[in-house]
């Protein structure tokens, strides 16, 4: 059995009986309006009840700003704030790169994955800026 | 400084886009996330939903690191895809140090919706199955995905997704016989 493109299965019709056949008896019951009211609740209560529209964009808002910030300060003879350690920590790891580049860096980990969760200097920033910015 | 500032304003504004995007694939998506779940952890309607608002929310903390470089979701599916993997490997560590977590505790709605006897002979047929002939069938043949996005989900080759799934089909048609149709009967 040959195909033209990698996405086709090209099932015989006895196979394909057969997989209708399981995929009608293994089919996930159809959940009631307050099953699905009780998990919109539940989600809505382990994102913390934060409102989606916008967050994610104050959050990284909040965080390059922070980042400049931190930048003017590096320049000033002023000493750092402990609340901007982390913040120092990576900024020190990324040393001789450009103030773009760090931001960057900041806001979007370079991760292997892309749901792995963020790492502690960011979460940890992102937490600070988040709780002092309200 | 300005430079910096710029980027500050075109980032926030590509993240709100993004949240406001990923809001609305969770809205036209979360059943579908909830009914894939529940086949991938093995017909356990708790599990589904857990395994769901895990990856929901997983993939909500992730938003600012999508790339856009594949669909919102495949990327999406990735996750929930790796959140059942995750708790089928706590249930099977769980089930071996302290027995089963429950006598396939019954669906309020099983005697609404099919044959939960059926149902449960077939969960037990796919859990006898390897990882990925079992998420390649799933994806493909229950769920409709294509092999390719099949295979960008579960992070293997389309070969092998192919090889899964030949292999797959053979082994349940093996075990659930009973459903397999008389040659005759599919003669088109």
């Amino acid at each position: 059995m040959t195909s033209t493109r990698d996405d086709e299965t090209q099932l015989s019709p006895r196979d394909e009986a057969f997989v209708r056949r399981v995929a009608a008896a293994f089919a996930p019951p159809p959940r009631s309006p307050a099953q699905r009211a009780a998990f919109s609740a539940k989600l809505e209560a382990r994102r913390g009840g934060a409102a989606w529209r916008g967050r994610g964009a104050l959050g990284f808002a909040a965080l390059a700003t922070a980042a400049a910030a931190v930048l003017l300060l590096r320049t000033l003879p002023l000493e750092p704030t402990p609340e901007v350690a982390p913040q120092e920590t990576v900024l020190a790891a990324g040393a001789g790169l450009s103030p773009e580049e760090v931001l960057l860096a900041l806001a979007s980990e370079p991760g292997a994955d892309g749901e792995e969760a963020l790492p502690p200097d960011y979460a940890a920033i992102a937490s600070v800026l988040l709780s002092t910015g309200r | 400084m300005s430079g910096v500032g710029c980027l500050v304003q075109e980032g926030a504004a590509m993240q709100g886009a993004r949240v406001r995007e990923f809001e609305a694939f969770v809205a036209a998506h979360r059943e579908r996330a909830v009914g894939l779940a529940w086949r991938l952890v093995g017909a356990d309607g708790g599990a589904a939903e857990d395994v769901a608002q895990e990856a929901f929310v997983r993939a909500y903390r992730s938003l600012g690191r999508f790339r856009g470089d594949s669909e919102m979701s495949t990327w999406f599916h990735r996750i929930l895809v790796n959140e059942a993997r995750r708790y089928r490997r706590w249930r099977w560590v769980r089930e071996r140090f302290a027995g089963p977590l429950h006598e396939e505790a019954p669906d309020p709605q099983a005697g609404a919706h099919g044959d939960p006897a059926l149902r449960q002979r077939i969960a037990r047929a796919l859990e006898r199955l390897s990882q990925g002939q079992r998420e390649a069938f799933l994806l493909v043949h229950l769920e409709g995905m294509t092999v390719r996005e099949a295979a960008a989900i579960t992070g293997r080759a389309t070969g092998t997704m192919k090889s899964h799934l030949h292999r797959a089909l053979r082994a349940l048609r093996a075990e659930l016989e009973d459903l397999d149709p008389a040659p005759e009967a599919s003669a088109s």
